[in-house]
């Protein structure tokens, strides 16, 4: 069951003004901070990308450049760059498939009801803190599922919104269900999951958005490619791309240990294994590997790592190292930075 | 035994080492473990800790301790009351003394009563307690009209109950428990076997029997009765018969000063009356009849009980000895009223010279009269037991020095009763076929006693031996099993039914019906243990088929 976030407005509060006291100095990304009530200056031109503000389309200078067949081709059209926005725009991609359902309290302690550690959890309370912080300043703020055949796209304008969207993830997504692949199944074909969704990025991802991706990456090479072209686009609208990479592996494998073992999760068959420490540093090893590739397709992306703890087993437990995270993120408290 | 299943129990985890138990986990990284090296797990593990711990093992676990708690408890058991069925088996005496007069009337009366008592009884034991009634009834014969049956029908079979002119056979209820005990088929289990009768107990009621009750029930308080026990020629021996009649008599009771006897030939109506004075309890009287005929016999004041109290006898005519008496001295035949019938005689008298054995009739070989010695004469041998030698005094057959012949009649296996010791002479002798006997002379009247004495029982017992196979016809007969009804001379002097005044009590409390718990029955433990294992063999099968994957390993 997913649950609002437990942390109370005034950590967040504090948060926002502790953030705001520092001044932002180096921009990694290429996007241009708000400054509320002032007017928008130009900058250039670009060429248009899917998810660009149509409104935004220079018709008369796209004519003169490529001519009257230009109207009927987007790669011809010229939009136009502002120096600045009045307000900030925070586009919260949330990975919801299955591997985000994970992982479990194993095991639940006696007399305790065991709270969802899950990733997808995680990512929830996350994408609610930011609203939290962001939604009194006027920022706009748009929940996105990244993936999937069951879209979600939410403009979050007032937090009784998030609540629907919490009620809607728990009826779609309320608990992992094991479906060990058929034998003889090739592990890397296609999933139907993992199709990006490509909803909202027309109406709701202005130029010099944020975009904020929160996965745990364990997708294929196929969806990362997906996704690594649409960053591209969004960087290119200097949009500022944040990835916040949620890694379960150090709690799976301190509640894994060694010995006999059948494992299952998504996209896996059933293994009945005799783990050791060899095996496991394979795994994780495959993991790193998986990620890193994953990441020098978006080499420009801000990367961000919250790792699970070894030992997470009460409520009290996982409050404490969500806050702890948050507090840490420094690319995620440089959304709330002055500029300099 | 006890071994062997605790090495199965070591072999069932031994088995489950070859399975090792594969803690399952659900993980987000699942898919990594694709991409790792292949390598199978070692299939045998030899490690208790390794063991597939299962559901399915603990199941079979508890399977093989549920036979090794059959076997420790093998000799356990759990004591149980017996069965709570209460099957009672009415057996009640029909026999003629059950028609004995009371002021509360018959003693059969008194049955229907007792058994009414005995199914009040049933009655108020509780509901839970499982009631059968059977009725057996026995005289001369057992019959069982109502094998199992309701106990209203019992009741009403008791109120029409009837008793018959027979006598009783005390036996019949002791072969009838043997029956009944040795089947199992009965559809009313016996459980208290209540015998009613009039007579005293057998001594087979009192001795204890394991599963069966017996009550034997006194009905009828004693009463005083006379009547005739039987009825008899008087004489018929060696004189033949006169047509004298003996009718015997007994009281039962208080012994009556006086009877009177009468007799009525039923062709003329002429009769006879006797009055009898009792000396005793048992007296006799003696008629003369006038001739072949019916007669009735008719006791005054019999008593309560009335099937001894007269009586039909039919009677033929007197009869005389015929005899072959082929002896030159025949004082002694006409002394005695013998005729002389050489072609039909009854027995035959012959000279020990001149034996004329013709195998048909029995013949008395007399020999050349007691030739008698100064000096005594031994007795070599003596036949134990032989009838002629009933009564006699051999010292007088020593001291009078009786002479004998020489053995005879040895190809036809001669009994020498008598022989002498020193010449091995034959006195007296015996044969059965032909039948014959040997006696050293005729009795004689010389004046010596112990000499007279000795020759007259001698030949005395010689002629009543050889009369002996002769027999006049019963003056009536007795009712039977196939013939209960009286006529004619069909009569029903029973022995003993007429002894009403018997103190008999009745052995056996009508309260042994209330106990329902006849003994406590111990039933073995180790059967339900089996049974437990069984039904977790087949819990674990069906769970294994049916209860999913936590069930398959």
């Amino acid at each position: 069951m997913y649950t609002q976030l437990p942390t109370s407005q005034n950590f967040l509060t504090e948060y926002r003004l502790e953030a705001r006291r520092t001044i932002r100095r180096a921009m990694i990304g290429g996007h241009i901070m708000r400054r509320l009530g002032q007017s928008l200056d130009f900058h250039d031109f670009t060429h248009y990308t899917p998810g660009d503000d149509i409104r935004h389309v220079d018709w008369r200078t796209s004519l003169r450049k490529n001519g009257v067949q230009a109207l009927n081709n987007p790669d011809q059209w010229l939009i136009r760059r502002f120096l600045a926005e009045e307000q900030l725009t925070l586009f919260v991609s949330l990975d919801m498939r299955p591997s985000m359902l994970l992982p479990q309290i194993q095991p639940v302690p006696r007399g305790e009801v065991a709270p969802n550690i899950s990733k997808l959890q995680m990512a929830l309370w996350l994408a609610e803190a930011l609203t939290r912080i962001a939604v009194p300043d006027h920022d706009k703020v748009i929940w996105h599922s990244l993936f999937g055949h069951r879209s979600v796209v939410s403009k979050i304008d007032h937090l009784d919104q998030a609540a629907a969207f919490y009620e809607r993830v728990n009826r779609e997504y309320g608990k992992y269900a094991v479906q060990p692949l058929p034998l003889g199944s090739d592990p890397n074909a296609p999933r139907p999951e993992e199709v990006l969704n490509q909803d909202g990025f027309d109406r709701f991802f202005p130029p010099a958005a944020v975009w904020l991706i929160i996965t745990d990456f364990y997708f294929t090479d196929l969806a990362a490619r997906q996704l690594a072209a649409r960053v591209h686009q969004a960087q290119a609208g200097r949009r500022w791309v944040i990835l916040v990479d949620l890694d379960s592996w150090s709690y799976e494998r301190a509640i894994l240990e060694e010995g006999f073992r059948q494992i299952d999760g998504p996209w896996s068959q059933t293994k009945k294994l005799n783990l050791d420490k060899q095996r496991l540093n394979e795994v994780e090893m495959q993991i790193a590997k998986h990620k890193r590739a994953l990441f020098e397709m978006i080499p420009r992306a801000d990367k961000t790592a919250w790792v699970y703890p070894t030992e997470l087993r009460t409520s009290a437990q996982l409050q404490q190292f969500f806050e702890d995270a948050f507090q840490r993120d420094h690319d995620i408290r440089r959304l709330f930075m002055k500029d300099a | 035994m006890i071994w062997i299943v605790v090495g199965l129990m070591i072999a069932l985890t031994v088995v489950y080492m070859l399975r090792p138990r594969f803690k399952a986990f659900i993980i987000s990284a699942a898919s990594f473990f694709e991409q790792t090296a292949v390598e199978k797990p070692p299939r045998v593990v030899l490690r208790v800790d390794a063991a597939l711990l299962s559901r399915s093992f603990w199941v079979q676990v508890l399977a093989l301790a549920c036979l090794l708690l059959a076997l420790l408890f093998s000799q356990h058991g759990i004591e149980q009351p017996e069965s709570e069925t209460v099957g009672v088996w009415f057996v009640v005496d029909t026999s003629a003394s059950m028609s004995t007069r009371a002021s509360e009337g018959t003693r059969m009366d008194a049955t229907s009563a007792e058994i009414n008592a005995v199914l009040e009884s049933l009655a108020a034991l509780p509901d839970e307690v499982a009631v059968c009634t059977s009725l057996t009834v026995f005289d001369l014969n057992l019959t069982t009209p109502l094998p199992n049956a309701t106990p209203e029908a019992i009741r009403n079979a008791a109120a029409s109950l009837t008793h018959r002119p027979l006598g009783t056979d005390l036996t019949l209820p002791r072969r009838l428990l043997a029956q009944l005990t040795s089947r199992n088929d009965l559809d009313c289990p016996l459980t208290h076997l209540v015998i009613i009768s009039d007579a005293t107990a057998p001594g087979w009621v009192t001795e204890p029997l394991d599963d069966t009750v017996v009550l034997w029930r006194v009905v009828g308080q004693p009463i005083d009765n006379i009547g005739i026990t039987n009825i008899v020629h008087s004489g018929g021996g060696v004189l033949g018969w006169q047509g004298d009649i003996r009718v015997e008599l007994a009281a039962y009771g208080t012994v009556p000063r006086q009877s009177i006897l009468t007799i009525r030939r039923e062709t003329d109506g002429i009769s006879q009356t006797k009055t009898v004075d009792w000396f005793q309890n048992r007296e006799t009287a003696t008629f003369t009849l006038t001739g072949a005929g019916t007669y009735t016999i008719e006791l005054a004041e019999g008593g309560a009980y009335s099937y001894d109290d007269s009586a039909m006898i039919v009677v033929g005519d007197t009869e005389q000895r015929r005899v072959d008496w082929q002896l030159p001295d025949s004082t002694i035949p006409a002394l005695l009223g013998w005729v002389q019938d050489s072609a039909t005689p009854e027995i035959r008298v012959l000279s020990i010279d001149n034996p004329l054995i013709d195998g048909q009739t029995p013949t008395l070989l007399v020999g050349t009269q007691y030739q008698r010695s100064a000096d005594p004469r031994d007795i070599g041998y003596f036949e134990e037991g032989n009838p002629l030698l009933e009564n006699l005094n051999l010292d007088v057959a020593e001291a009078l020095g009786i002479a004998g012949v020489n053995p005879f009649g040895a190809e036809l296996g001669v009994r020498y009763a008598l022989v002498e010791r020193d010449s091995n002479a034959v006195w007296v002798a015996t044969n059965e076929t032909p039948r014959f006997a040997y006696i050293p002379g005729l009795p004689l009247n010389t004046g010596e006693e112990n000499f007279d004495a000795f020759t007259q029982t001698l030949f005395y017992n010689a002629v009543r031996w050889l009369f002996q196979t002769r027999e006049l016809p019963a003056l009536y007969t007795l009712t039977s099993p196939t013939q209960p009804t009286l006529e004619g001379t069909r009569i029903a002097l029973h022995p003993g039914e007429g002894d009403t005044y018997q103190a008999a009590a009745s052995v056996g409390d009508l309260d042994t019906l209330v106990p329902l718990v006849s003994g406590m029955r111990e039933n073995p433990v180790w059967v339900w243990f089996v049974f437990a294992a069984a039904l977790l063999v087949l819990l674990e099968h069906l769970l294994a088929v049916f209860g999913g994957r936590k069930w398959g390993t």
